[in-house]
């Protein structure tokens, strides 16, 4: 609570009541909040703050979650000539993976990049439907845990493309051919700045897709208090409803950024196309 | 009123990374580094954790599996083009054989057809011939045998002439000569 404190919205839209910090709680709900505090300390002047919160124990826990369900699915699926049970499940959802998004973005050489993907895909689809639990907080409805998964497509686009094409080739391969001379520098600011907002996009769609509906539903739930109780059933109703179409979008998502993170790193190795 | 605040409150705080009085405030949109580096090793970790537990399994049996139906179908397709050439092959060894036997048939039919006529011919020319031979006996018989009866009548008509010269015979004695000539006739 105490970090969302925020100065008085201008005198206009303000009637009467003054802000107090406890009526902030939509925010409080979704915001970050310390469970174990680590000193923080700076590094090259940004202040780094270990200290576990909520939202590292909600990825803390879907790891958990993954790694206890995969490695089930395994033994499952290792036991058996056939897979059945939660072991089908995984292997449906892992064949999806594979034959509708990175075989069509990366092309055959992606199979060598699968487990990646399965990692970036189940985590944060699993990131996404634990925030759905009841008394849970959802991980990627934080910025900086979308930012540091965008950070590291980034990463992997950048290295796998060097590793590919050479470093010089590379970055020349990020120029259209063809290109006028007279253009090119400003060709080169662009397609530097277009490496940089990809992840930059991907990172905020993840972030507002999640943040949004918890937003929507707190919002009217909040209405019940605003307006009276005799707003419950709409309340409900509509809640219940964003609640469904979370359920979607943590799906959607996931699948989203899984794409066209293979999208970018495919089109880091394959500069051609 | 109170909706119009709340929301305006929620927007302004969402939206701004720092406050009007350029306090840095924790919003929504501001970056913790500590944060980030924790999903960073989250992830790497898990990545770790599950490529070696769980994704090398899962697609290993994964791949076998799909390998073992693909060699499963092939094989399938496979024995069905031979099982469909064999069945070809002894259709046509079938109908072959049975062009054959009807080759056959029709081959000791003509045969037995040629042989029954060869048979017929040879029996009506043996019967003809038999007949021909017959009559040509017959015919010699006839003749040997006109020519002795003309010799023995001459010899008889000599012998009566003679005999009737001989004696003046009366009817009985005549009767008499005649008997006895006819008993002196040889049997045949």
């Amino acid at each position: 609570m105490t970090m969302f404190t925020f100065s008085a919205p201008p005198a206009d839209t303000v009637v009467n009541v003054p802000l107090k910090e406890e009526e902030n709680w939509i925010m409080h709900h979704i915001a970050d909040s310390k469970v174990i505090s680590i000193p923080p300390f700076e590094i090259a002047g940004i202040t780094i703050d270990l200290s576990l919160s909520k939202n590292i124990l909600m990825l803390l826990l879907a790891g958990l979650i993954m790694i206890i369900v995969f490695s089930l699915a395994a033994a499952s699926n290792s036991r058996r000539k056939h897979p059945s049970g939660i072991g089908n499940f995984v292997e449906m959802m892992m064949v999806f993976v594979r034959d509708e998004v990175v075989i069509p973005s990366m092309g055959p050489g992606g199979v060598k990049f699968l487990p990646f993907f399965f990692t970036l895909f189940f985590f944060i689809l699993f990131v996404n439907l634990l925030g759905l639990v009841p008394g849970m907080s959802t991980g990627t409805s934080s910025i900086s845990v979308t930012a540091g998964l965008a950070i590291i497509t980034f990463i992997m686009t950048q290295v796998h493309g060097i590793k590919n094409n050479g470093f010089v080739g590379y970055f020349k391969g990020l120029i259209p051919h063809g290109v006028p001379v007279f253009v090119l520098p400003i060709m080169i600011i662009i397609e530097f700045l277009g490496l940089l907002t990809k992840p930059f996009a991907l990172c905020i769609r993840l972030f507002a897709n999640m943040t949004a509906g918890h937003i929507v539903i707190y919002a009217l739930i909040g209405l019940i208090f605003m307006l009276g109780y005799f707003v419950i059933p709409v309340s409900i109703a509509f809640s219940l409803f964003i609640y469904l179409l979370e359920i979607l979008v943590s799906l959607l998502q996931a699948y989203i950024f899984t794409m066209l993170s293979a999208l970018f790193i495919g089109m880091a190795i394959h500069q051609e196309h | 009123m109170t909706l119009a605040y709340f929301y305006s409150a929620e927007l302004y705080g969402l939206l701004m990374f720092f406050s009007p009085s350029g306090e840095k405030k924790d919003t929504l949109l501001s970056v913790e580094p500590g944060l980030l580096i924790w999903t960073v090793i989250i992830f790497l970790i898990l990545l770790f954790i599950l490529k070696k537990f769980a994704w090398g399994p899962l697609l290993k049996s994964l791949n076998d599996r799909e390998q073992s139906i693909k060699d499963s179908v092939e094989k399938a397709e496979y024995l069905k083009q031979e099982a469909e050439k064999l069945l070809a092959e002894h259709r046509q060894m079938l109908s072959k054989a049975d062009e054959e036997a009807r080759r056959m048939l029709a081959e000791a039919k003509d045969m037995a057809e040629k042989h029954r006529n060869d048979m017929l011919a040879k029996t009506q020319d043996d019967a003809a011939k038999m007949i021909a031979n017959a009559k040509a006996e017959i015919e010699r018989e006839k003749v040997s045998a006109m020519n002795s009866l003309r010799d023995e009548i001459a010899s008889l008509a000599v012998m009566a002439a003679g005999k009737i010269i001989e004696k003046n015979l009366d009817p009985s004695k005549q009767k008499d000569i005649i008997d006895s000539f006819i008993n002196k006739m040889p049997q045949n």
